[in-house]
């Protein structure tokens, strides 16, 4: 057997896909051919290298919560309706958006201790932070949390109904808090618009309102 | 399997009675089968898309279509053979909707997940360059290089999935071994 005629039989050799006849022309031929022996290992090596690669990889952490909210919008499992449908695009719209504030927040942290941006931070949609000055960048991670926020009232509007009355007013009070707080280190910012600490401060609240907004999402309508 | 290390809850006992709970309506444990398979569904859609941001919705995508059609699954085969089946169904229907190809970088917390979280995975080099490569090829010999090769599936079952014949699996198996190996030389 002529090597031209090789490199398929080769795969199908080490993958043991061969009948008895042809696996035994195929070590005949290994025995007497170098080169093929040398692909034959190779793609052995390359399987073993792919067999040590992990068969499970975490998903980003917040997944689950807006495949949740997600889920929660139908109605019953296999009767999922249009209004799902709707909705489904907006929560991963939410989490997408959150995701990029947070790399922005996560810039800021590194650019405030004056190292150089991480492979992961690189690995976000850096066009969007890239070469800004603070305040641009925190403008544009507020803006993400205002539209992931925005998002998720959407969703907590159509479930209010089912929260009780009291923990509705202690969301509403404690949303008007947080929002005064947002308002005031913003304010701080302003003053001191170079200040990656108060930057830091500004997305921090944000981020705590997406949380409590997620977790009375979750309330409101847990699976 | 515990994907993220942890059972949220104590009593969801096996597999097999896990998913008979969640067809008899007790919809609360979704997030125990979620957490069970999650890091699994996860990286075969993060290893054929090759992009963090589509595998993200293709996993939500997978669970939403479990969370439809969990009671259509009738115990024929394991809960996690099906789950994994509907994973690459769900990851080739996009693929054919849609022909994308960003580079994938492997995320600094891909771990495995029976592993406590690292910062680094264990022989960084190798498997991140390998990861790379792998997101890298073009995006019909990564599906079967991912379903061959890392999945385990075989050609018939791979013609099956694509809709296309057992030599076209081949051809692009072996092109995607030949394109590896010259990536990593």
């Amino acid at each position: 057997m002529s090597c031209d005629r090789m490199e398929e039989r080769l795969h199908d050799y080490v993958d043991g896909y061969l009948f008895q006849k042809e696996r035994l022309d195929v070590e005949r031929h290994l025995g007497e051919c170098a080169s093929c022996r040398q692909e034959a290992e190779e793609i052995r090596a390359l399987l073993r290298s792919v067999a040590g690669l992990p068969r499970e990889i975490l998903p980003p952490a917040d997944l689950w919560s807006v495949t949740s909210a997600a889920a929660r919008t139908s109605p019953a499992p296999g009767r999922r309706g249009a209004a799902a449908r709707r909705i489904r695009p907006m929560m991963a719209a939410a989490a997408a958006v959150v995701l990029i504030a947070t790399a922005a927040v996560t810039l800021l942290l590194v650019r405030g201790r004056g190292e150089q941006a991480p492979a992961a931070v690189a690995s976000t949609p850096r066009e969007a932070l890239a070469a800004g000055t603070l305040m641009v960048d925190i403008e544009a991670a507020e803006a993400e949390f205002r539209r992931a926020t925005a998002q998720l009232l959407k969703v907590l509007e159509r479930h209010r109904g089912e929260l009780p009355p009291g923990t509705l007013q202690a969301l509403d009070e404690n949303l008007e808090k947080i929002d005064e707080a947002i308002a005031d280190a913003r304010a701080a910012l302003e003053r001191d618009p170079e200040n990656p600490r108060l930057g830091h401060l500004v997305t921090a609240v944000h981020k705590r309102k997406f949380d409590m907004l997620r977790e009375a999402v979750r309330l409101a309508a847990p699976l | 399997m515990e994907a993220v290390g942890y059972s949220l809850v104590e009593d969801a006992g096996s597999e097999t009675d896990l998913v008979r709970r969640l067809q008899g309506g007790e919809m609360a444990l979704f997030e125990e089968l979620y957490r069970r398979h999650a890091a699994r569904v996860y990286a075969i859609c993060l290893r054929m898309s090759g992009d963090v941001s589509r595998a993200r919705d293709l996993t939500q995508e997978t669970f939403l279509r479990v969370w439809e059609r969990i009671g259509s699954f009738r115990g024929e085969s394991m809960f996690s053979t099906w789950l994994h089946r509907l994973t690459v169904n769900v990851v080739l229907g996009d693929h054919r909707a849609e022909t994308r190809r960003p580079l994938f970088v492997a995320p600094e917390d891909s771990t495995p997940a029976a592993e406590p979280a690292s910062p680094f995975p264990r022989k960084p080099g190798l498997r991140r360059d390998l990861e790379r490569a792998i997101a890298a090829l073009p995006a019909e010999a990564r599906n079967i290089f991912v379903l061959h090769d890392i999945e385990g599936y075989r050609h018939e079952e791979i013609a099956e999935m694509t809709g296309k014949s057992a030599g076209t699996s081949k051809s692009q198996l072996h092109r995607a071994r030949r394109l590896l190996r010259e990536a990593l030389r």
